[in-house]
């Protein structure tokens, strides 16, 4: 694939164009991998409100009709809900694990097997999560199997 | 995989069992010479019951270990209770003797055994094609 950088006068936008034939996987996951790059989300902890990356977030569970998004040490309260958070993470590294969590793939260690058709999953933090029977297919089709 | 698939995965490894828990007691335990053309429906039905009893797992949420473990209990006394009662009703062994039902209860446990290590089996080998895909995610994530 090529790259062009091009300088741009002062005061005009910055602007990514993308020229291809067809938009395949690949490029898709470009574009949504640099909007999500801009699109911090906003989570509150102790009433205060704060911006954090995507890429920070370990997964979002519902707990109580409240959705919370855990990082590596630290917990918040994000006001969108599940299935928002899902549309919204749609085609980028989040997969839904089971209908109250959210996972990103990019903290995953590793997967093992658990009863009942289940997974079990390892996070780079050390926390342990489940994939439903019911979401595995989809998470395989994520990882292109 | 829908809920109707899983229920036809199962079936079909429930049937794969009974078929051959059945063939070693006519053989082994059991020896008979001729068998009735009415095995052939009783085995499906059978089966069919034992499938149906998965349906105590819930679908749509999420189970805690203890839930898991009891429902797993349940799961395996109603096989028992099915197989045996259904057995007895087609005369699949003399309830009277004990060495028949002690025969019966031992089949049922290896084939109830033989499924969930199959299963487990089959789950180790789809989690390591998972960590392989996983390890290559990683590593094309961090050449992007």
């Amino acid at each position: 694939m090529k790259i062009t950088i091009q300088d741009r006068p002062e005061g005009e936008e910055d602007e990514i164009i993308v020229r291809c034939r067809h938009l395949n996987d690949r490029m898709l996951q470009m574009i949504y991998a640099l909007k999500e790059g801009q699109e911090k989300i906003t989570v509150c902890r102790d009433g205060r409100f704060f911006q954090v990356h995507p890429k920070d977030i370990y997964y979002f569970e519902t707990v109580d009709n409240k959705v919370f998004a855990y990082l590596d040490k630290d917990v918040y309260e994000c006001r969108l809900k599940l299935y928002e958070l899902e549309r919204r993470f749609a085609e980028t590294d989040f997969f839904r694990a089971t209908k109250s969590t959210i996972i990103n793939l990019s903290k995953v260690k590793n997967f093992s097997p658990a009863f009942n058709g289940r997974f079990e999953l390892l996070l780079k933090n050390g926390e342990k999560l489940i994939v439903s029977r019911q979401y595995v297919p989809d998470l395989k089709g994520k990882l292109g199997l | 995989m829908s809920r109707i698939r899983f229920m036809l995965h199962v079936f079909s490894m429930v049937l794969t069992g009974v078929v051959i828990a059945v063939a070693v007691f006519i053989t082994v335990i059991n020896p008979t010479d001729t068998v009735t053309s009415a095995l052939f429906w009783q085995m499906p039905l059978v089966s069919a019951a034992c499938t149906l009893i998965s349906l105590i797992y819930p679908w749509g949420r999420e189970m805690g270990k203890t839930e898991l473990i009891i429902k797993t209990v349940i799961h395996y006394i109603l096989v028992n209770v099915i197989v045996l009662g259904s057995g007895a009703l087609f005369y699949w062994y003399n309830p009277s003797q004990f060495r028949n039902i002690a025969a019966m209860v031992l089949a049922i446990a290896v084939v109830f055994g033989g499924i969930n290590a199959f299963s487990w089996k089959r789950a180790s080998s789809d989690a390591a094609r998972l960590n392989e895909k996983l390890e290559e995610y990683h590593k094309k994530q961090e050449q992007d």
